[in-house]
């Protein structure tokens, strides 16, 4: 089932200056989508027009079944959570507690029920024990993981990562990788659109989007979208290291073309 | 940047941590117009410091229960030396009359420029320690509940009450992340040559400069990032909303109360009726 699907979407900050292109995709129910492609190209733009923080221009965006327009769209956000890149900038609460607490309010959740959403969702990304604390004492990953318990309390269908962890330390990055991986395990159904500059990311993910100047330039499945080197090369997209090392096996005529994951590629080699 | 002592929360389990935001701003108001009172005519000024003394002993007493520290008070106090002297000289300079002390023949100073000094020193000091009080035992966002709370009846002319709180509550919040990011452009302006402690008057305009826009570019910046994360996760500032942060008036804030009003009680009556304790305590001595 499609959860989201745009048509014919075209949008520009400027008048004619156009940011995104025509662009039309449908995106499935609980898949995880990876949005990649070089900065300007129209990743975040395409991303505030589907949590509607930017008005559309032209065509039309398709939540659940139902078109996007001025006056659902505060019911349909509630479905859609968005994680930003800048930790600091996306902390709303005076600590991680009111922080979480916020959308909840937003949400009109009662009094009574909110501390134990807020221990059960601080508690899926680790932070049960800062819960007091302020933003100026966490570090940057730790802040991520609370803008994740904030989105995840809200309990989205989609949540969309725009660089979320674009200025976190390869730690942090390795962490809130973890937690996303782990909070789809948890819930199938979830469908995560990620945008990233990570290629092995994306590689790891079911399908992949590429923007290249407002266009879309590439959509499919990773090992698909892979293949086409010349096509990648030609925007300057760097390529993900499975395929790399598979191309380079294959100049010195060891087929291994088959092959999906690292952990095959060595088992295969060893033989 | 981080040495910023007034108005800085200081975490503790006090009793007086404990009380209500809007009791402990109420009581503060009482104090402060406790402090406004003249007591006594001109020919009994010693009945000023009477009072202030026991307002004082009140405010050290709370201070203990509140365990907030004296020292922290004379660290604000370093700052306000300049001030006292300014209003010292002030006085001095203010045509007077009535006894005075002689000073190589000519420069007068009269004992009313001492104790108008004094006077108006033990006022401020009695104000900053309470303010610290009150700001030490009292988190920002607290307080921003109960000026929200006082603001209530104002809803009926249309005052956006709880958009005031709130602009309020992330103003406090971003506090601390400007001051690291002025901190971070003073050092990166620094290794550029920008110079902000030397240098004349208008070469150091140019060093704040330097500061100035570059924070408030990306202020800016921040706080459209704020606003749209803040949206993105359902805020909309008409509609209704559920409240994390609920006051609840409890026992030991009724008892607070009664006892704050008592004692203000007492002393606006001393004001009014000009009663002399000197001579009370003497009558009833003797």
């Amino acid at each position: 089932m499609n959860i989201l699907s745009i048509k014919d979407l075209s949008f520009g900050y400027e008048k004619d200056k156009q940011v995104l292109k025509n662009i039309s995709l449908d995106i499935e129910e609980g898949k995880y989508v990876s949005l990649i492609g070089h900065n300007g190209s129209g990743k975040s733009t395409l991303a505030k027009l589907i949590v509607g923080l930017l008005e559309l221009q032209s065509g039309s965006i398709e939540v659940f079944g139902e078109v996007m327009n001025g006056k659902n769209i505060y019911n349909l956000r509630q479905n859609i959570g968005i994680v930003f890149q800048n930790p600091d900038n996306q902390f709303i609460g005076a600590t991680v507690r009111d922080d979480i607490a916020f959308g909840l309010e937003n949400n009109c959740v009662p009094h009574d029920q909110m501390d134990e959403i807020i221990n059960e969702f601080a508690g899926k990304v680790n932070m049960l024990e800062f819960l007091d604390k302020e933003p100026t004492r966490l570090s940057g990953g730790q802040k991520q993981r609370v803008a994740i318990a904030g989105v995840l309390a809200m309990k989205p269908k989609i949540i969309i990562f725009d660089e979320a962890t674009a200025m976190l330390d390869p730690k942090g990055k390795k962490e809130i990788r973890e937690y996303i991986l782990k909070m789809k395990q948890e819930d199938e159904s979830l469908t995560i659109i990620s945008i990233t500059h990570d290629i092995e990311e994306a590689y790891n993910s079911d399908e992949v989007i590429i923007l290249n100047d407002g266009e879309l330039y590439l959509k499919g499945k990773p090992e698909e979208v892979f293949k086409n080197e010349d096509k990648l090369k030609e925007i300057n997209l760097d390529l993900p290291f499975l395929t790399k090392l598979k191309n380079s096996l294959k100049k010195h005529n060891v087929d291994v073309l088959n092959v999906k994951t690292m952990e095959e590629l060595v088992n295969k080699l060893c033989q | 940047m981080n040495n910023i002592s007034i108005g800085r929360y200081i975490p503790y389990n006090s009793k007086i941590h404990r009380l209500d935001p809007r009791l402990k701003l109420f009581a503060m108001v009482l104090f402060m117009v406790m402090i406004f009172l003249r007591f006594g005519g001109t020919d009994t000024n010693y009945m000023d410091f009477i009072i202030y003394g026991i307002i004082a002993i009140v405010i050290l007493i709370i201070m203990a229960i509140s365990h907030v520290k004296l020292s922290m008070l004379f660290k604000q106090l370093k700052s306000l030396w300049f001030l006292v002297l300014i209003l010292f000289i002030f006085n001095l300079i203010m045509p007077n009359d009535g006894p005075y002390f002689l000073i190589f023949n000519t420069i007068k100073i009269y004992h009313k420029a001492i104790y108008d000094t004094a006077y108006i020193f033990i006022r401020l000091l009695l104000m900053i320690s309470l303010t610290m009080i009150l700001t030490s035992t009292t988190t920002p966002l607290d307080l921003t509940y109960a000026i929200e709370w006082y603001l209530l009846p104002f809803k009926i002319i249309k005052v956006p009450t709880h958009e005031i709180a709130m602009t309020i509550s992330i103003a406090l919040r971003f506090i601390p992340t400007l001051l690291d990011e002025t901190d971070r452009i003073m050092k990166a302006q620094a290794s550029r040559g920008v110079d902000f402690q030397n240098g004349k008057f208008k070469e150091k305009v140019r060093a704040i400069i330097s500061l100035i826009v570059p924070l408030l570019v990306s202020a800016f910046q921040r706080s459209e990032e704020l606003a749209n994360a803040m949206e993105a996760r359902g805020y909309n500032p008409g509609a209704k909303r559920t409240r994390y942060r609920v006051l609840k008036w409890k026992l030991l804030d009724t008892f607070a109360l009664i006892l704050s009003l008592a004692f203000f009680g007492l002393i606006l009556y001393i004001c009014i009726a000009k009663i002399d304790l000197v001579v009370l305590i003497t009558s009833i001595v003797g």
